[in-house]
């Protein structure tokens, strides 16, 4: 137990300025939203004078079960934001993101440097201009086909025939940089000299990336999860390419609600799908750090 | 330990990396210079500069991006970086109950905050605090967004650097505050200098919150400001001047980044810890 | 615009009420069935992809396509000669616009011949000023013939006033004269851009093939009930 440098109260002192802007622009709008999750709020109309209180009513709309599955409510939406986090979160960016770090561990050198650079060049391009660039990338005659002709696979419609797998690639492009920071920082803390005692042994490659490298990264995948399901639940880049559609097919979560909220103008049930999505973050953050640090104690 | 054959393994990944992050660019090397440029990769029959001379001669665009653009973009730097590194220090070197998880619980409320939802609340308390239409307004609330990640990354470098330096101080009578001026600051400043990036390249393409803050546009930045090459009565792009303007202005946060990952690397130090 | 041509529009003005089931309803989707699925005479992938409209005009600008659905907009944004995205700068020799027959002569929107849509810009007067008569005498001039002249000069296009013609422009001056008396406007009304949304669904879901006519009006007849409740829907008999 280290020896704490800072007294209670003058921690607090450290901490009032982000308190004061944590007060204000995160918890009073949080506990807005909660408020005006309860009425029906709008932006346009009589109720955005004279909102009423209309108690559980959003929430019960959103988990209407005769109609929640049917395309553009609720449930449906759900189900592609759960495809679309495994696809371009889960699988994409942190499998991506660990092998690239796993790759250039203890690297140095032009290799590193040019994946380096390129990853983090389309993590860093601004969201308003990232779309137009992909539009000409997943066009049926576009570069992304040009490439496949060139090995000898048929060009696609990406954007029409598989709209959810042109965001979850999009999505893995662009947010990829974030989990390789994070792993190849967290690679580069385990000292070379467990590498080097694995070599002795004569380990394969796939088992010291198992037995060693594995349960030390644990922790930090879990922080790396956290992060990165609560971004792709919220990130709203997808609608630029392709509107949620065709037909819905890609009408993600925080598309979702951008049309309840922004479209439609109905501020109360936007802000209860924001508290739900939250909830739905809680639990899917316990999961991971419960089931991080279950696997940590078996372990050690 | 490295064989020939992990060469040539790693330098085939590289160029399969390499092909998947920079082939979605390629518009960008084109579309500027195309005077005819449309949502495909076209190599230009006359390449010219008459799309960023048209771009260059709208002032309104180019004060977006020159001027309040910049405003905004180091006043939030500056802001959350200040306040981020205090709190970062405070819980990374305080006994508070619960600091651990205290970072996840405000993430967690941050990532409710930034959506659309809360652009209400938002709006009346600017609105309350008679800051509609100021930059400074601006500032503030994308300050508070991204304080709690700020925090989160910042603790990393808090905790690289030893706690010795900071008891020896102590050791000789410093004040806290003269520790953390003078003795922690100026050892994690490459951190500090990290987040500020981060917290810059945010503010530099956030929309939603000068869209829905600022009047007008001559406070606007240049998130905001691509309005301008939009007709504005279709919602419709003008392409070949979009793709100009996109390119001057996404080089600055590029080089920014490349100075930064030059002079220090950019990748978090330390490793993060939970 | 296909369905003001079968005889009425979205909503009755006159009760008050949208009209969520007809057969002008279903006679409009069958036509985008023929067109889209049955002859396969328009681009189902436009309709559909985000980036689509934009699609439409490159290829039209370059000949690849005979007919265009659009408003005086498209002619005066993106294939003007010069000034647009998708500049023609033959433009006035090879384009022009026809007027939007109804399905049969008389059988139009309030019995028309041809049929239009329009949209525009509003001003109103806050109804909590200060200085209600300001407010107006400024609305005056900004409207006054010499204002929206000189603005002419500015930005040629159509303009509220009849008096204040096109200048240099006989395609534009044709269709203020000819085609805006026959027009008429979307419903401003609070639930408009929901009930938009599943227009827009519905035709979409024809497009694709992925419902028939039938069952997309449906659909759309239980979706907008929801929007806007019972007692404000029509639905006219089936023959």
């Amino acid at each position: 137990m280290q020896k704490a440098i800072l007294s209670r109260e003058l921690s607090l002192l450290f901490l009032a300025p982000a308190l004061v802007f944590i007060a204000l622009f995160l918890l009073y709008p949080f506990f807005s939203i909660i408020q005006m999750s309860f009425t029906n709020q709008t932006l346009v109309g009589a109720n955005a004078i004279n909102p009423q209180n209309v108690g559980f009513q959003n929430y019960v709309e959103l988990f209407n079960t005769k109609d929640w599955m049917r395309q553009g409510e609720m449930g449906h939406s759900l189900w592609l934001t759960v495809q679309f986090v495994i696809g371009s979160a889960l699988i994409g960016q942190a499998m991506l993101g660990l092998g690239i770090a796993t790759a250039f561990n203890n690297r140095k050198g032009l290799l590193r440097e040019i994946v380096f650079t390129l990853a983090i060049a389309a993590w860093i391009i601004p969201d308003v201009v990232v779309a137009f660039a992909w539009f000409a990338y997943l066009d049926p005659e576009g570069t992304l086909n040009m490439m496949l002709q060139a090995i000898g696979i048929q060009p696609l419609d990406w954007l029409f025939d598989y709209p959810m797998f042109s965001i979850i690639l999009f999505n893995t492009w662009r947010g990829t940089a974030f989990s390789m920071l994070l792993f190849s920082s967290a690679l580069a803390s385990i000292p070379p000299s467990y590498m080097e005692t694995a070599d002795v042994i004569g380990a394969s490659p796939w088992q010291k990336f198992r037995d060693i490298l594995l349960p030390l990264l644990r922790r930090y995948i879990a922080t790396d999860l956290i992060l990165i399901t609560l971004w792709t639940f919220n990130t709203f880049t997808p609608f630029l390419l392709t509107g949620g559609g065709p037909i819905n097919r890609t009408n993600v979560i925080s598309i979702y609600t951008y049309s309840v909220g922004l479209r439609f103008f109905e501020f109360g049930k936007a802000s209860a799908i924001a508290v739900v999505v939250m909830l739905i973050n809680l639990v899917l953050a316990s999961i991971y750090l419960f089931v991080s640090r279950n696997q940590q104690g078996k372990t050690a | 330990m490295k064989s020939p054959m992990q060469r040539i393994l790693l330098t085939g990944f590289t160029v399969i990396l390499a092909v998947f992050f920079v082939t979605p660019l390629l518009w960008f090397v084109f579309a500027p210079f195309n005077p005819q440029a449309s949502l495909s990769v076209t190599i230009p029959q006359s390449p010219s500069l008459a799309n960023f001379e048209e771009v260059l001669s709208n002032e309104m665009a180019m004060r977006g991006l020159l001027q309040n653009s910049v405003i905004i973009g180091i006043g939030t730097m500056v802001g959350t970086s200040l306040i981020a590194a205090l709190a970062a220090y405070g819980i990374s070197r305080g006994t508070l109950p619960g600091r651990k998880i205290l970072t996840y619980v405000l993430i967690l409320f941050s990532s409710v905050v930034s959506g659309t939802a809360s652009m209400v609340p938002i709006f009346k308390l600017i609105y309350d605090l008679g800051l509609i239409d100021t930059h400074i307004g601006v500032i503030l609330v994308m300050i508070g967004g991204s304080i709690p990640s700020a925090i989160f990354i910042m603790q990393d470098f808090v905790e690289s650097v030893p706690r010795s330096y900071e008891e020896a101080a102590m050791v000789a009578g410093a004040s806290p505050l003269q520790i953390f001026r003078d003795v922690t600051f100026p050892v994690m400043r490459p951190g500090v200098l990290v987040v500020g990036i981060w917290v810059l390249v945010g503010a530099w393409g956030s929309f939603l919150t000068p869209f829905i803050l600022l009047r007008n546009i001559k406070l606007m930045p240049a998130s905001v400001t691509f309005f301008l090459f939009y007709d504005l009565e279709s919602g419709m792009p003008q392409i070949r001047l979009i793709s100009a303007y996109a390119v001057l202005y996404t080089i600055p946060v590029l080089l920014l980044y490349l100075l930064i990952n030059w002079r220090y690397g950019f990748r978090f130090f330390g490793g993060i810890k939970q | 615009m296909a369905l003001l041509g079968a005889g009425h529009h979205v909503y009755d003005f006159d009760e008050a009420k949208w009209i969520v089931s007809s057969p002008a309803i279903l006679e409009t989707l069958e036509l985008f069935k023929t067109i889209y699925i049955d002859e396969g005479l328009g681009e189902v992938r436009w309709q559909l992809v985000q980036n689509g409209r934009d699609l439409s005009f490159e290829a039209f600008s370059k000949g690849e396509v005979a007919m265009l659905v659009e408003g005086d907009y498209f002619w005066r944004g993106p294939i003007a000669p010069e000034t647009g995205n998708y500049a023609m700068a033959n433009r006035n020799e090879v384009v022009n616009f026809a007027m939007m027959p109804a399905k049969e002569p008389g059988s139009g929107y309030r019995g028309q011949d041809f049929v239009s849509a329009s949209g525009g810009t509003g001003y109103v007067l806050n109804p909590n000023t200060a200085h209600p008569d300001l407010a107006w005498q400024l609305l005056t001039y900004m409207f006054s013939k010499d204002s929206v002249d000189a603005l002419q000069v500015l930005q040629p296009r159509i303009r509220a006033r009849t008096d204040v013609s096109v200048p240099n422009d006989e395609v534009m001056t044709r269709i203020a004269s000819e085609v805006l008396p026959l027009s008429t406007i979307r419903p401003q009304l609070p639930e408009y851009n929901q009930v938009s949304a599943q227009i827009q669904l519905m035709t979409e879901r024809i497009v694709s093939g992925e419902m028939t006519p039938m069952e997309a009006m449906e659909a759309y007849d239980a979706a907008v009930t929801e929007i806007v409740g019972e007692d404000n829907v029509i639905r006219i008999p089936l023959d």
